[in-house]
């Protein structure tokens, strides 16, 4: 059967705040440092990853298969999305602008 | 200002780990700033000018070199000091300049990571549990005939089974204490 090599991605979902920002940032490779940047910008200050979150959240993800360890500096490991990272990512994304959609037409009728 | 160093006993529980950072908080305001722990609630403190500096607790068990290296990177990277060990508990320290803000003063910044880090130290002594209960096995519950051999020893053994059950009830309570506080925290 087919069926059975599709992987059930919805397992994962919903992300939290702070895993679904790791994600994000790690469309690129970065390492844990730069991915606390990258968060602390991107998401306008609004989300703050400690590093005992993140060095966990990356044993979870790596042991997942949504990211992969691509490289090393010093004693930095450089991480980046995988396909299966990809997929879940673009359902989260799916799921939260159906989210924003439904919030901002309601709200336009107030 | 204070000078030279001072040694302090004092015994946290595993749950009690923010009342612990907050001892050590109001340590350093009172100008001693935590130079080294030791096993088993040894603190050591030298002298500094009072300042505000924030104390953070992680349960690191790690015997690999390289993992607990790359670990303590990325702490120092956003800019904490590493303090040290005590039972494997890792003490982390960050220096607050008057003024100063932005950057995170938490290591764990939300309530899974938090979880997690208790999880851990159930795991940890859980293991040490089951190893204890192992060893004691042959304590309690003795094959036909050992119970003989074990005769001219019976004070010997008493005792020996005693500590064994208090250790037991020790870890029991530790279990449910740190069970009650993973619950109380996803209650939050």
């Amino acid at each position: 059967m087919i069926m059975k090599q599709v992987d059930d991605f919805e397992k994962y979902l919903p992300l939290t705040e702070s895993t679904y920002y790791i994600l994000v940032a790690l469309v690129e490779p970065r390492h844990g440092y730069a991915v606390m940047q990258k968060v602390d910008q991107i998401s306008r200050g609004a989300v703050k990853i400690g590093p005992g979150t993140l060095y966990g959240a990356f044993q979870q993800l790596e042991k997942e298969g949504l990211i992969v360890k691509v490289g090393e500096e010093d004693r930095r490991k450089i991480f980046m999305l995988t396909g299966r990272g990809k997929s879940v990512l673009r359902l989260q994304v799916d799921r939260l602008t159906i989210m924003a959609e439904n919030g901002n037409s309601v709200l336009a009728n107030l | 200002m204070e000078t030279g160093t001072i040694r302090k006993y004092r015994w946290f529980w595993p749950w009690q780990d923010e009342q612990e950072e907050a001892w050590l908080e109001s340590m350093a305001e009172a100008g001693w700033r935590l130079s080294s722990v030791g096993l088993f609630g040894v603190y050591d403190f030298y002298a500094n000018e009072p300042e505000r500096v924030i104390y953070r607790l992680d349960y690191m068990p790690s015997n690999n070199k390289k993992e607990f290296g790359e670990y303590q990177q990325m702490f120092m990277d956003a800019g904490w000091i590493y303090v040290g060990e005590m039972t494997n508990w890792r003490y982390w320290c960050k220096v607050v300049e008057p003024g100063e803000s932005g950057g995170s003063d938490e290591i764990f910044t939300d309530r899974e990571s938090k979880v997690r880090k208790y999880r851990r130290v159930l795991l940890y002594l859980g293991v040490v549990f089951v190893v204890l209960l192992m060893l004691g096995n042959s304590l309690f519950f003795n094959p036909a005939g050992a119970g003989a051999r074990y005769a001219e020893f019976g004070v010997f053994i008493r005792i020996i089974q005693l500590i064994y059950l208090v250790l037991y009830a020790l870890y029991i309570y530790i279990f449910v204490r740190l069970g009650l506080r993973i619950l109380a925290l996803k209650r939050q």
